[in-house]
């Protein structure tokens, strides 16, 4: 393999007129690694995430994916690069249906002549097949999403991100509005993303998550990454610190090539 | 923001099933309300109003709903991307007018004449959908404007008078048939399957719904949404301008005046017919429903020898009745 590296983001900046948001941040992600992203709220991380989702455009700094220098001008673009984000407020349509929401903006086609109409069944079919794989309980994928619980709006917007994933999934805030169980399920979600070699980058609030789930922890404060450190070498006390800022800075080089510690500890699922 | 997880929450795991029969009769709610609603009236007036039951009033009524019905086709359109288009009364005059001026003043063939009344009015469309598009100035207020302002224009190009005759095979297009059916009502026909097939089973129409829905979300998920705002535009107002030829061929002239009030029918039988204004929720088979049954109402009451004014009074409540009525699905009995 000739690069490790997924994702290269170097020196990124990004101001909203005299509000710097980022202030020249180094990201990476490994193929494979999950990541945490921490932070207070204004820290950066949303900015962050949403620079790699194509939503905004950073104000400078340079990116490769794959090996190759990239720039994410637009949403379609992260998804053609099979980045899908799992967004804190869900992105769904109320009004729309399950599979409606599974397939938004990638409907499945079929031509008659000139004209081209939706395969209704077939999403149907492949809506109910993904939301079995994370085991999610959802009434029917005809079911309207308005009706459907937190937890059940999380999975299906999961769901989605895990119909068209192909190398990274970005997750906001996944679990910040769920229950215990709920949780739990998301976290089972994310947990089969990651069995399948996909890229992660989590922001989350939810230490426990935080310390299961990751490989890597990157601490953002005041639009500066202060912490870049394998997760086996931290604790939540630690994490806390760099977030809080009673510890100033923490980065450690990055290790190459990277291994999982789920790889490691010989694969979870 | 706590760094720690909040646990306070009741966790809820599954969520009892509702039955299948149950979750779609409520979703079809609105056009069952006004299928029951129409049948009731046919019943009614069927029994009371002479001559109500005929071929030749189902005819007529059908013939003379034509155009309500093939502009709320497009106006389901424009309200389920959460838009409105109060100017297509007007449009039906102007379109009107300047077809007959090509066609009687300037010798210009009906064909293309027609064309160019679909060129001018794709233009009114772009024109309402553009100032949404890139200044953010909503629907309500640009077609507010243009309900005056075509209308004004209709009557400066044709010094308001009424431009006619017109060739003789022109009113075959409302007096003429095909197979035994009225044109208009086969025109109405198309166009309403062409509308319930766009919205129903293509990704247009789904796209419209999500965009009436979440426009923010929709626009994540790469849908075009100020096209689609243009689009829709453009669709309202060139169904407009066929509705205003199909009346040159009814009256044998064209005039500013014709189409007056027509947004309100058009905009009345889209909404009774479950089309949530506030975007997103809608049917094709509803505005049919909806046109159907404000076209009966009045054609009851006219046979039945009741005053117009008094159909005006109850199409207004009929209105209020129908919103009320989708309201108490989704907010019940106590909204505040």
């Amino acid at each position: 393999m000739t690069t490790d590296l997924l994702l290269q983001a170097t020196d990124l900046k990004k101001s909203y007129g005299a509000v710097q948001a980022l202030r020249g941040v180094d990201f990476s992600v490994a193929r494979g690694e999950t990541i945490a992203l921490v932070g207070d709220n204004g820290a950066g991380k949303s900015t962050l995430v949403k620079i790699l989702s194509g939503a905004i455009q950073p104000t400078s700094g340079s990116m490769r994916f794959d090996g190759k220098d990239i720039a994410i001008s637009s949403t379609e673009v992260a998804r053609r690069l099979g980045i899908e984000t799992v967004y804190q407020d869900l992105g769904l349509c109320d009004n729309l249906t399950v599979a409606e929401n599974i397939f938004l903006g990638r409907e499945q086609i079929r031509r008659v002549g000139p004209f081209t109409f939706l395969k209704t069944a077939e999403m149907r079919r492949r809506a109910e097949e993904v939301l079995r794989d994370l085991s999610v309980n959802v009434p029917r994928v005809t079911a309207s999403v308005a009706g459907l619980s937190g937890g059940q709006r999380q999975a299906v917007s999961l769901a989605r991100a895990r119909l068209w994933e192909r190398s990274m999934v970005l997750l906001d805030e996944p679990t910040a509005a769920l229950g215990v169980q709920e949780t739990k399920r998301a976290m089972d979600g994310v947990r089969k993303i990651q069995a399948e070699g996909i890229s992660v980058v989590l922001i989350t609030h939810n230490m426990p998550m935080v310390m299961e789930m990751s490989d890597r922890v990157v601490v953002m404060r005041r639009g500066e990454k202060v912490g870049d450190v394998p997760t086996s070498m931290l604790n939540a006390d630690a994490v806390v610190s760099l977030i809080t800022g009673a510890r100033e800075r923490w980065i450690e080089p990055a290790t190459t090539p990277f291994r999982s510690r789920r790889a490691e500890a010989g694969a979870v699922l | 923001m706590s760094a720690t997880h909040d646990v306070s929450g009741p966790a809820t795991v599954t969520v009892p099933q509702s039955r299948p029969w149950r979750h779609i009769l409520n979703s079809w709610r609105a056009e069952i309300g006004v299928g029951l609603g129409l049948i009731f009236l046919i019943v009614l007036f069927s029994a009371i109003a002479p001559n109500f039951a005929s071929s030749g009033n189902a005819s007529s009524i059908l013939r003379q709903v034509s155009v309500t019905a093939i502009v709320a086709v497009g106006m389901t359109m424009v309200i389920i991307a959460g838009e409105i288009d109060l100017s297509v009364g007007a449009s039906v005059g102007l379109a009107g007018t300047l077809f007959a001026l090509l066609v009687v003043q300037h010798n210009v063939p009906m064909v293309l004449s027609f064309v160019c009344v679909l060129i001018v009015s794709a233009i009114i469309g772009l024109f309402i959908g553009s100032l949404r598009v890139i200044w953010g100035i909503p629907s309500f207020i640009t077609t507010i404007g243009l309900l005056s302002a075509l209308r004004g224009i209709a009557f400066l190009i044709s010094n308001s008078l009424t431009i006619g005759p017109l060739p003789a095979s022109l009113p075959t297009l409302w007096f003429g048939a095909v197979l035994g059916v009225p044109i208009p009502i086969l025109l109405m026909i198309a166009v309403a399957l062409a509308g319930w097939v766009t919205l129903g089973r293509t990704r247009f129409g789904r796209h419209l719904y999500a965009l009436g829905g979440n426009p923010v979300t929709a626009s994540r998920y790469g849908i075009p949404v100020p096209r689609m705002r243009l689009y829709v535009f453009v669709i309202v107002q060139c169904l407009a301008a066929v509705g205003g030829v199909l009346y040159v061929a009814r009256l044998n002239g064209g005039s500013a005046t014709v189409g007056e009030l027509l947004e309100l029918d058009v905009i009345a039988a889209v909404i009774v017919g479950g089309t949530s204004l506030s975007g997103g929720v809608g049917r094709m088979i509803g505005t049919m429903l909806g046109v159907l049954f404000v076209a009966v109402l009045r054609n009851g009451m006219v046979l039945l020898g009741v005053d117009p004014i008094v159909f005006m009074i109850a199409q207004g409540f009929v209105i209020i009745l129908a919103v009320w009525w989708g309201m108490l699905h989704r907010t019940g009995w106590n909204a505040e």
